[in-house]
């Protein structure tokens, strides 16, 4: 993101790096929920869908 | 991972229908576009974040090569999974074994009920390709996180202070309550958040 530097100056810069900040955690969020749903077919849907969801976080993050 | 979205298109192709197109209209021009932008707006947030990829090209890289790159990428990658999902979503008008199995659990469902059918062996290899797939969802998520720690430090040197892990920590917190909280509504937040996504980044990508 410093790219965008360039063509917006600093603070403007920091705006549009914090958008994108937004955006990774929302993109992260529906990945992790397209792949939980995808788990909770797995299982037979006997695993609650939150579980799911922090299983497949909980191994993103080890 | 192609193989395995192969095999799940084989597993499924027998139920896959050739639906007739609606007729046109004004009604289905609008839905038309707006299904598009959506569509747009998954495949252009890549556009912020390539740069913290594109940077493991060597420098003196042609630009006719890291266009080609990044093209057959993204063509491969977005055109051919897309139509996949399409062509699964084909399977539910009529087929009541399908409606139940979208109802149930969504994307997921179709694709257990796809491998259901072919008898218990093919079923137990659903389940196979199944994991490789949820596994690889959490290959996908890995980028986005590692994008959130390279952006949060660029938000200012206060932030630059604060190691990357403390940031990708805090937002692996905040996108897995998030998930969790929505986990009902997953279609209109996909939906929604998508259109968002293709409304700023399209305004901020030209300027790249």
């Amino acid at each position: 993101m410093t790219v965008a530097r360039y063509a917006f100056g600093l603070y403007t810069g920091v705006l549009i790096a914090f958008v994108n900040v937004l955006t990774c955690v929302g993109f992260a969020m529906v990945n992790t929920m397209a792949g939980a749903e995808a788990f909770y077919a797995m299982t037979n849907t006997k695993l609650p869908l939150a579980v799911c969801i922090l299983i497949l976080a909980i191994g993103y993050e080890f | 991972m192609y193989p395995f979205f192969a095999i799940l298109a084989g597993f499924a192709g027998p139920s896959m229908q050739n639906l007739p197109i609606p007729a046109s209209g004004q009604t289905e021009m609008a839905n038309w576009m707006s299904f598009m932008a959506t569509c747009l707006g998954c495949a252009v947030t890549w556009g912020p974040v390539s740069a913290d990829y594109l940077v493991y090209m060597r420098e003196n890289t042609g630009t006719v090569r890291l266009f080609c790159w990044t093209y057959f990428s993204l063509v491969t990658s977005q055109i051919l999974i897309m139509a996949l999902g399409a062509a699964l979503a084909t399977c539910i008008p009529g087929n009541d074994a399908f409606q139940v199995a979208f109802n149930a659990a969504g994307v997921g469902g179709l694709m257990d009920q796809s491998f259901q059918g072919h008898g218990s062996a093919a079923y137990g290899f659903g389940k196979f390709v199944q994991l490789i797939l949820v596994l690889s969802t959490i290959a996908v998520t890995i980028t986005n996180i590692y994008s959130l720690g390279l952006s949060m430090q660029n938000v200012g040197m206060w932030a630059v202070k604060v190691p990357r892990i403390v940031w990708t920590t805090i937002g692996f917190i905040v996108f897995t309550v998030a998930a969790i909280v929505g986990r009902d509504d997953f279609a209109t937040i996909l939906e929604n958040f998508l259109n968002c996504l293709a409304y700023w980044c399209v305004s901020e990508i030209p300027f790249h």
